[in-house]
């Protein structure tokens, strides 16, 4: 609860600054206590869009520290920009760019045209850096960055892009040669399919090759995955000495958990984002111990220039203004504006064609390491730091002129233990389909609430993603604060939801369960937009995941392993599934339920409540569903955004099924769960990604080639236009 | 005499009804200066900033076709807007990863609009026979199943890379070209109403049935409807790919295209000529005022505005003006009839 109050203390103390900016364009360091306007001959203006809300909020919070790290260090510390005997004063005019691209690219082009920058910097991530530099470009003004780090941006040509971090393709580049110094001759490499982490993946497999390290595969899958098994499954019957891996945090997690479950055990475990991330650590404990990830910059590292002092010099500079330690995020973004305010000082002006050519002739030693920019504008001589994680502690273990520690290579027994090759003659099939089962188990019990509101009110829960998100949260919180196991929690999650479905009933549903599909449908999409959105301003959209007891994994042999998790999630969901199928087929309420699914015209008029029996139906099924978010809130992880793609899935299922079949569920579920799990273990390299699509392909062609469902169920469907 | 007689019409023009005279003088006036806007200094952020909207707007009037007129409610428009920014930025690109033959915007970008028209066509012939939320939701399946092809099939876009475009940035001539597009979408729903094509359209809505017995083909009408909105749209989704310089699936397919369409529309007011329009634009200028002073909290009120809209507001800004705009009040009370026939139709299972 702390932290919900703190993100909202922070979001109350954001909003003042940038009304003021939004509303009149004025800066920031006008409030510097120590600032005397008349110490300068004036101003020189830069310009960032930077993310304060969306996807990006918070490293684009980070970046704006570490520019405003700067800002502070350079007018007040520093006594201004330095140009012929006059000192200037800097300012920066932030706007907030929403992580949205459209929005950004506004933004940069109002920067230039109405606040008449002097010169940009950089947004965070590479594909906003993509879209703003291309006005940079247009518009002949100088932007420095330190956050896109993708290659595709600089391989356009542009004479007005300069990126002080290492580039994506070299992110790799200092660990790769230190496995490869000491041994290490096969890799396997899993990518996310984005921008930055295909180049970084690119990359890889160009260093890995170069110093003689076979690459046995190269698997990909899509952003926001929730479950890495096939990969991994696939990966450890090759038996490499290396893993090289990334994307985003979460697939950090994913790969070190699944790995443990499935018995993958490769030499070393490299992931590109995540175990440079204190998090990481506490999230996962021991399992982490020995991952090793690339680093851009660290507190500990060797390096030092004129201006800050020493890194850790930096940190502490950092930590005194914004009491906390910076990542390195922060720091790209410091020493993206410390070398433009070198390169004007060099060039003795502000004009664009001279710190151009001042930056090209940059060479500067600095906190953040060496920066000296190529043809392209990327600075090549910072190499890549590598971390590993040991015994806790994030030690940083190449290059060696940053490195403090010994490199821990092979891990353990390495991939010494089984020898050859896991593969036997049955292949993945037992594994395929154990995950697909346990995969179907948890779809079943995520869909039964959605159907069944369906089937019963023909309302269409378009926020039922959302109440499963809302229990797993739920399940999430008691976990963190209080150490209840998930499995424990079920009940209690399952009658807080019941009230909350009674609330949103008695509020939405009841107002229009009378008006036509559309009504409904948008009504609930409403509700699920609120939802994602306050559950994001309380608690953030960073990835939570439950700790459970029921964790690991059963070795059944070396090539087939039950997860224990999914095993009683799918116990469980056959037990609720038994458990409603009985109350519908076997009560007096049941049986008014079905009349009431049946037709409701006619159930009142042998007198059964319905609008009692649309309560009753529609609380419990809330109670599943965020029942159900809180048994997959070890498995899934757990944030705001999480639910879309489930309501998508429960929409596929239910298509396929036939509304409101129980058995129907089940049967529909298992379908998806097999057919995804198939696909991602038996397609190469594309595979999981397919499975993310194989739902959608489902949902369509089972509306259009046969919209009644498969199994049949409580209501029937007359889903044809005449 | 000569200047009576020029005076005529217009004064005819003028005095066409009750209201009316002033809505066409207010139209006139908007788009007189919306022309001279460029040329008496905005400045390209400006001229930018009226291009996205033009976007929306034009992207909600497309939306509003199928969605508004035949009731057809589609929740994955932005399928095309995104299909439309792909295959001309596959066509630009000079990238190793795409076709890479580095064809001129023009021809680009039409051939962009008359793809995403062609399979709007050929899917729309297959989930157009879905009737309610059914066609809603294979939609929305259809946008996110054609966003995770495009992200799957590297070979020709780049993946999840994206494709870079060569970047030529003249916002004033973007300016022109989507205000003439965006007038002329506007005249064309226009005299759409007028005609019987349009007729059959808001039949279609009304009584689909009703419509095939006095016998209006609409399978081919609500498919060829639907076609043309989607090749529309993607010819707006080319122009901001070549705007943007830059495509990648997760900004060139975002759910918030069809959810600010339909957002717009609603607001603006269901099946009219205007709603479209004048709804975008409000919701737009609604999103400046939260956004620089709710931050986070304008996306949650942003759904609250949406609830209530749909509750409170069912005809819209203009509906509520417009007498002969399509009564969404009609249109909801007619749908549910539809839909409580459903299950007396049924056999008990």
């Amino acid at each position: 609860m702390r932290r919900a109050v703190f993100m909202l203390g922070i979001a109350l103390v954001a909003l003042l600054p940038v009304a003021a900016a939004c509303g009149s364009g004025t800066d920031e360091s006008a409030d510097s206590p120590s600032t005397v306007p008349g110490e300068f001959a004036g101003t020189i203006r830069l310009g960032a869009a930077l993310s304060e809300t969306g996807k990006y909020s918070v490293e684009g919070k980070d970046s704006r520290q570490g520019y405003d790290t700067w800002l502070r260090w350079v007018n007040e510390a520093y006594g201004g920009i330095r140009i012929s005997g006059q000192r200037y004063r800097a300012e920066i005019v932030y706007y907030d760019d929403e992580s949205d691209a459209d929005t950004a690219g506004n933004l940069t082009q109002r920067l230039i045209d109405d606040d008449r920058v002097d010169f940009l910097l950089g947004p965070y991530s590479s594909g906003l850096t993509t879209g703003t530099s291309a006005i940079a470009e247009a518009n002949n003004v100088l932007m420095v960055e330190g956050n896109g780090t993708s290659d595709t941006m600089f391989e356009r040509g542009f004479r007005n892009l300069f990126l002080v971090a290492t580039i994506a393709s070299d992110y790799t580049r200092s660990g790769i040669e230190a496995l490869a110094a000491r041994g290490a001759r096969t890799a396997v490499i899993a990518h996310e399919d984005t921008s930055f982490a295909t180049a970084v993946a690119g990359g890889a497999a160009r260093h890995l090759e170069a110093n003689g390290v076979d690459v046995l595969a190269v698997e990909t899958y899509p952003k926001d995955i929730q479950d890495v098994s096939a990969i991994m499954t696939k990966f450890r019957d090759l038996d490499p000495d290396l893993f090289v891996g990334g994307g985003h945090y979460n697939d950090a997690v994913l790969f070190v958990n699944s790995a443990k479950e499935l018995g993958f055990k490769p030499g070393g475990m490299l992931i590109t984002v995540g175990p440079s991330n204190p998090k990481l650590v506490d999230e996962l404990g021991r399992d982490v111990d020995g991952v090793l990830g690339p680093t851009q910059w660290e507190p500990s590292m060797a390096y030092r220039g004129p201006y800050f002092g020493s890194a850790a010099d930096y940190a502490d500079y950092y930590e005194s203004l914004w009491d906390e330690p910076p990542v390195y995020q922060a720091a790209s973004a410091t020493a993206a504006a410390l070398a433009l305010h070198l390169a004007i000082e060099a060039a003795g002006s502000v004009d664009t064609d001279a710190v151009r050519a001042a930056l090209r002739e940059l060479s500067a030693d600095t906190f953040y390491g060496p920066i000296s920019f190529d043809e392209r504008g990327v600075n090549v001589s910072k190499p890549m730091g590598m971390i590993q994680v040991l015994d806790g502690d994030i030690v940083v273990v190449a290059p060696d002129d940053a490195a403090v520690a010994q490199l821990q290579y092979p891990l353990g027994d390495g991939g010494a233990e089984r020898g050859g090759s896991g593969s036997s003659g049955l292949g993945q099939l037992p594994q395929a389909l154990v995950n697909g089962i346990a995969l179907g188990g948890m779809y079943a019990v995520l869909v039964l609430g959605f159907s069944v509101i369906w089937g019963v009110m023909g309302v269409i829960n378009f926020a039922h993603g959302e109440f499963v998100m809302v229990g797993a949260y739920l399940a999430w919180l008691a976990n963190d604060l209080w150490g209840v196991d998930p499995f424990l929690s079920v009940p209690v999650v399952f009658a807080v939801m019941m009230v909350l479905g009674y609330a949103v009933q008695r509020l939405l549903v009841d107002r229009v369960i009378d008006r036509p599909h559309l009504v409904s449908l948008l009504v609930m999409f409403g509700l699920a937009i609120i939802l994602q959105n306050a559950m994001k301003l309380i608690f953030s959209a960073d990835f939570r995941r439950a700790d459970t007891a029921l964790d690991g994994s059963w070795r059944v042999t070396d090539s087939l392993t039950v997860p224990v998790t999914k095993f009683w999630i799918l116990m469980i969901a056959l037990g609720v599934l038994g458990g409603l199928s009985v109350l519908l087929s076997r009560t007096r309420l049941g049986k008014g339920i079905r009349a009431a699914a049946q037709n409701r015209e006619a159930a009142r008029i042998v007198g059964i409540d319905v609008s009692k029996v649309y309560v009753i139906v529609f609380a419990l099924c809330i109670g599943i569903t965020g029942a159900a978010g809180a048994l997959v809130s070890p498995v899934l992880a757990v944030q705001p955004f999480q639910g879309p793609p489930l309501t998508l899935k429960a929409f596929a299922i239910t298509a396929m099924a036939g509304l409101g079949s129980i058995r129907g569920a089940l049967g529909g579920a298992m379908v998806l769960g097999l057919v995804e799990a198939g696909l991602a273990i038996y397609v190469e390299g594309v595979g999981t990604n397919l499975a993310v699509v194989a739902s959608f392909v489902i949902l369509v062609a089972a509306l259009v080639l046969r919209p009644q469902g498969l199994f049949g169920g409580l209501r029937p469907v007359d889903a044809t236009a005449a | 005499m000569n200047s009576r007689r020029s005076a005529r019409p217009l004064r005819q023009w003028l005095a066409g009804g009750r209201g009316l005279a002033a809505t066409r003088v207010a139209v006139a006036a908007v788009l007189a200066w919306l022309i001279v806007l460029p040329l008496v200094g905005a400045t390209d952020s400006t001229m930018f900033t009226m291009t996205l909207m033009f976007t929306s707007v034009a992207v909600a009037i497309n939306w509003n076709l199928t969605g508004g007129f035949t009731g057809y409610v589609d929740f994955g428009h932005a399928v095309w807007f995104g299909l439309g920014a792909y295959v001309t930025a596959i066509l630009m690109s000079l990238q190793a990863n795409s076709l890479g033959i580095g064809w001129p915007p023009v021809p680009a970008i039409v051939v962009g609009a008359v793809v995403a028209g062609a399979l709007a066509g050929l899917i729309g012939r297959a989930t157009m026979r879905l009737r309610g939320p059914y066609f809603s939701i294979a939609m929305l399946g259809t946008f996110v199943a054609v966003r995770e092809i495009v992200r799957t099939w590297g070979g020709l876009t780049g993946g999840g890379v994206g494709l870079t475009l060569p970047p030529y940035l003249n916002r004033q001539l973007f300016y022109y070209v989507e205000l003439v597009l965006v007038v002329g979408l506007v005249a064309l729903t226009w005299w759409l109403r007028r005609t019987r094509f349009g007729a059959a359209l808001v039949a279609i809505r009304e009584d689909e049935l009703g419509a095939q017995m006095r016998g209006i083909s609409t399978t081919r009408l609500k498919v060829a409807v639907f076609s043309f909105a989607g090749a529309s749209t993607g010819l707006f989704g080319g122009l901001w790919a070549y705007q943007n310089t830059f495509v990648d699936p997760d900004i060139a397919f975002t759910e918030v295209r069809t959810i600010d369409a339909i957002m717009g529309t609603l607001l603006g007011g269901l099946g009219t000529v205007a709603g479209p329009v004048v709804g975008s634009v409000v919701l737009y200028w609604l999103r400046e005022v939260l956004w620089a002073n709710l931050l986070d909290y304008h996306l949650v009120a942003q759904g609250v505005l949406l609830i209530m809209v749909v509750l409170l507001m069912p005809r819209g800004i203009v509906g509520a003006f417009d007498r002969r705009g399509v009564s969404a009040r009609r249109l909801w009370r007619f749908r549910r009839r539809q839909a409580d026939d459903q299950p007396e139709k049924a056999t008990a299972p």
